[in-house]
Parts: structure tokens; sequence; C-alpha cells
């Protein structure tokens, strides 16, 4: 399985072969994803569309092994997306490896 | 009930998440998954798939996650049939809320890939309790 961005754990870590690569790929691809993710949170108006996007970021980048970020995009979305908030969200999208604009 | 825990359908409106539901159940958990983008898919899938339990997300667009139990409730062939929340939500009030919609049960999110379908067992094994039928 290739390396996994830093402050990620591996969920497949002890699985088969096969299912560790499958694993790494789904997670490459939502990698790839996250700066449009990103550009449609900071994009939504302040208040229900944007804790909208950041609560589907906190349900799917824990999913993929990124807890960090996962928590962080749940305190922006308590935070009702905060300026502070969604700089700590930017932090761990860069965290993981990922370049946003 | 079926007697075996085989078909699980997912209605989740976010791909991402989808992905990773069907890697986790089909890939990991060995299961027949159906995955549909909301609750009215859910809604048209249904009495084709017969799944054994539904995970159904809380907060979608087009349907809402108690919304979509309630039409589910109405299917004849989804009587008896668990479904289950996925939710972010993570405030003790704000999930027993959830569960009084009548949902057999609730997962929380982020869920771990690797032990999503035996932590979905349970509510299968109990799903004749209370709220199910």
């Amino acid at each position: 399985m290739a390396p996994g961005p830093a402050d990620a754990f591996d969920p497949a870590a002890g699985q088969s072969p096969a299912v560790q690569a499958a694993f790494a790929r789904l997670r490459s691809q939502f990698l790839a994803g996250l700066p449009q993710r990103w550009a449609e949170i900071v994009a939504a108006p302040a208040g229900a569309a944007r804790a909208a996007a950041l609560h589907r970021l906190t349900g799917a980048a824990g999913g993929y092994g990124l807890m960090a970020l996962s928590e962080a995009a749940r305190q922006a979305e308590q935070a009702g997306g905060s300026d502070e908030a969604l700089r700590a969200v930017r932090r761990e999208i860069e965290a993981a490896g990922v370049t946003v604009p | 009930m079926s007697e075996a825990l085989r078909r699980v359908m997912c209605v989740e409106d976010d791909a991402d998440i989808r992905m990773i539901l069907e890697f986790s159940l089909a890939t990991v958990g060995g299961y027949e998954v159906c995955c549909c983008p909301g609750g009215r898919a859910a809604l048209q899938q249904a009495p084709e798939f017969k799944p054994d339990l539904v995970l159904l997300d809380v907060m979608m667009p087009d349907l809402s996650g108690p919304e979509t139990l309630a039409a589910l409730r109405e299917l004849p062939s989804m009587r008896g049939v668990p479904v289950v929340f996925m939710t972010a939500k993570a405030l003790p009030d704000e999930l027993e809320q959830l569960l009084e919609h009548g949902a057999t049960g609730l997962i929380v999110k982020p869920f771990d890939p690797m032990t999503l379908p035996q932590d979905i067992r349970p509510y299968w094994e109990h799903g004749r309790g209370p709220g199910s039928g």
C-alpha cells in the first residue's frame, strides 16, 4: 500500500494486500477531490450551506483515515464556519499533502 | 427477516462516503450492496433489491433520513427491515432525537470501514425490536 498522508492512520493495516490496495486507491481519489471540496466550502454562503459542506467533510474524511481533518471539519461546523475554524480545516488538508488554492 | 445478513442498502448523498461504504460492505464485508444517492432513489430500488438492512444518512438534500425512513416503512417489502441512521452529529440529545423517528440504531460518522460490516450485524440480529417494523 502506498504511504498515506502524514496525519492519517491506516484503517486497512493488517488487511489482505488486495484490500489494502483497494483502500489506497480510494483514499487517493478522495485526496484528489479535496481541492474541489475546499473550494465548495469557501464558496458556500456562511450559514447552513457552509455547515452542510463541512458536515459532509466530517463524515467523509474520517472514513478515509484522516481523523484530524474530520475533527477540524466538525469543529468548523460547530463554530458556524468561522474564518479561524476554516483556517484549521485548511491546515489539515495541507497536512494531508494536498495543495489548495 | 431473512436467515442471513446478505444484502445491505446504503443511502448517502456524498459520493466519497458512498464509495467507502461500498468498499467496506462489499469488499471487506462480502455483502451484496446497493448504494443510492438519495431517499427517492432508495424508495425506487428497495422493492427490487429487497435489502436485509438499510444504512440511511440523516442529512440529505432531496429527502431527509427521517423522511426516507417514514416512506420506506410504507413499502410492504420493507416492513421489519432494520434501518440504521448514519450521522456525523455527535451530541447525545441529537442522537436521541434521531432514534425517536423509529430507526433501529445509529452509526456515528466517521465510521471505520474495516469494522463497519461487523458493527451493523447486531442491528440486523436484533432488528425485530421496537421501531423496526
